[in-house]
């Protein structure tokens, strides 16, 4: 039986079903939502988008939002999908060793027939499914609508958008994750998980604006994820390549950590 | 001897707190053997150590012969621990929670948990997050018992259970141990361990006090005497039990015509018996040793301010256990 063989991962997700049920339900209804919209929006704020400052369009990433990929970019993808799978996964993150720590679950869990880095391993695995199952739930969304709102999004590309969203989202559950399993401490566990994602978006965005320092597109994760416009162009391997190394470096420094130090203390 | 856990100049500090200072023990096969200490004392941290969950920070320590920083999850298989703090949350039921805790640890036999849990009187269809306290430590005895490890380790086993499933508890302590089951298990109340554990240690500030069996604690523990005499006069009665030996708190007052004594002896009473007999003893006392007292007095009322080697300490003490065939330990 698959618990048998993976009891912490499967504990992972039994324990989290409640919440992952509930991130569906806000995933799918923003998604639908906004996607639902594109029409009306695209036809009444064109112009008023068209009359905004150059600056603002490239910072809101607005420029192209006549177009349905441009659409979903801008509105799901970039801003209300990724906030709230970001959030998620941050809890997530945060609880997979902190928070049990916290409570001294993990300290009983430990007392058993596991290794430190088994635990670690099963719950980063938990995380990984439970934000790729949010980011399908979003390539679903747009296969839905695409064909009645005429978005223009294939299969493929909805894949490749929900893909960089997943690995983004990714990137900073497992910084939540790691730093968790570093020092023990949900609250600085979550402080790193959001860190993670303001800075990045924050990199991006001000990369994008002003000019001398363009370069801080380079180390942001939400520039790796969306640089090459996935909903057009598909999946860009490098960035998705970049955003998982990056996570799963991240999970390998907390999984070091966590081997050398005391538990519940 | 064969022993089951092995410490050597165990130290543990967290940070600038010394929580185990140099802790020396050895508990043999089969044994159940209690811990006692105040809160801080170290008993946590020492089982902790055992576990793998904290590591010291010098010292050694040996588990059913490995340590356990190597020995890893196959030692800890041999093992069934319950922790001091059992804070269990979430919405699986108790029956969930424990075929989880199966999957990660020896093989449990089929129908234990629900014998357990009736045994215990825990409803496993229970949520964990309404669960009382008590029925939290049922939950975490049977936890630690299901797979029927070798080594027991029991961090405040009674805590929060009424008298009862206590009863119920030690009954299975006992059951472990006929089974060959070695039970290493502590309490911060002497009254907890001392139906159950065969040896007990004593533990102050990371420190071991004094390591015993319960007769010997109880020998030593100081018999509570109170004799009237007839005839006698106060002044050669003091002047005849001044010379029995293990003899304290002696005090002589004029009762009539004779005195009445009261006096704590320490070890064996015949002595005080024989030299009262040489008076006429109107009323005779000797009450059962205050155990719980006795302890209290070897925590003693605070810590010397430079910390003593173990000897001192001992003769320090208002009761040193030494004097009555305590056995130490290393």
């Amino acid at each position: 039986m698959f618990a048998d063989r993976f009891p912490l991962f499967a504990r992972s997700l039994s324990d989290s079903r409640r919440g992952i049920v509930g991130w569906t339900i806000a995933v799918a209804a923003t998604s639908l939502m906004y996607l639902a919209s594109y029409q009306t929006v695209a036809s009444a704020k064109t112009s008023g988008i068209n009359n905004l400052p150059e600056s603002v369009r490239v910072a809101f990433d607005l420029q192209d939002v006549t177009s349905g990929a441009g659409y979903v970019q801008s509105t799901v993808l970039g801003m209300l999908a990724l906030v709230l799978i970001t959030v998620a996964a941050v809890a997530v993150g945060s609880k997979a060793i902190a928070g049990d720590e916290e409570t001294g679950s993990l300290e009983l869990t430990l007392a058993h027939g596991v290794t430190r880095q088994q635990v670690l391993r099963q719950r980063a695995a938990a995380l990984v499914v439970q934000v790729g199952w949010l980011a399908a739930v979003v390539a679903l969304a747009i296969l839905v609508v695409t064909v009645p709102v005429h978005l223009g999004i294939d299969a493929g590309q909805a894949f490749a958008g929900a893909l960089a969203l997943g690995a983004l989202a990714l990137v900073n559950g497992a910084a939540a994750l790691a730093a968790g399993a570093f020092t023990g401490r949900r609250v600085v566990a979550l402080v790193a998980g959001v860190a993670v994602a303001v800075l990045g978006y924050l990199a991006n965005t001000i990369g994008a604006v002003v000019d001398g320092v363009r370069w801080l597109q380079t180390v942001s994760p939400v520039h790796w994820a969306f640089a090459e416009r996935p909903l057009t162009n598909g999946v860009d391997r490098g960035g998705i390549g970049l955003l998982l190394l990056v996570a799963g470096l991240l999970v390998a420094v907390g999984a070091w950590q966590l081997n050398r130090r005391d538990i519940g203390v | 001897m064969d022993t089951v856990i092995t410490t050597e100049q165990l130290v543990k500090r967290f940070g600038s707190r010394t929580a185990v200072h140099g802790l020396d023990l050895e508990v043999r096969r089969g044994e159940v053997f209690g811990v006692i200490g105040p809160n801080g004392a170290g008993k946590t941290t020492t089982m902790r150590m055992l576990l793998d969950i904290v590591r010291p920070t010098s010292g050694s320590a040996t588990v059913l012969g490995r340590n356990p920083r190597t020995g890893g999850a196959g030692l800890r298989r041999r093992i069934g621990f319950l922790p001091g703090e059992l804070l269990l949350e979430g919405r699986a039921n108790a029956g969930e929670l424990l075929s989880h805790y199966a999957r990660i640890s020896g093989p449990v036999p089929p129908r234990r948990i629900p014998e357990l849990a009736e045994r215990l009187g825990l409803d496993l269809s229970r949520q964990i997050r309404g669960l009382s306290k008590g029925n939290k430590q049922k939950l975490g005895l049977i936890q630690a018992f299901m797979h029927q490890p070798e080594l027991l380790v029991l961090d405040e086993p009674t805590s929060g259970l009424d008298p009862l499933v206590q009863q119920e508890f030690l009954a299975m302590v006992r059951e472990a141990a006929r089974a060959g089951q070695t039970v290493f298990l502590s309490s911060h109340v002497l009254s907890e361990v001392e139906h159950v554990a065969d040896r007990v240690a004593i533990l102050r500030e990371g420190r071991l006090l004094s390591v015993s069996d319960v007769p010997s604690l109880r020998a030593g523990a100081g018999h509570h005497v109170r004799a009237v005499l007839a005839d006698a006069d106060v002044a050669g009665v003091r002047a005849l039990l001044e010379a029995v030996p293990g003899l304290r708190d002696l005090a002589v007052h004029a009762d009539g015509g004779g005195a009445t004594v009261t006096a704590t002896v320490d070890g064996a009473v015949d002595p005080l018996v024989k030299s009262l007999a040489r008076c006429t003893v109107t009323g005779l006392v000797v009450a059962e040793p205050d155990l719980e007292e006795a302890v209290l007095s070897l925590y003693g009322p605070s810590t010397p301010t430079a910390p003593l080697p173990l000897g001192q300490q001992r003769s320090a003490a208002d009761r040193p256990l030494t004097t009555t065939g305590a056995d130490r330990v290393r």
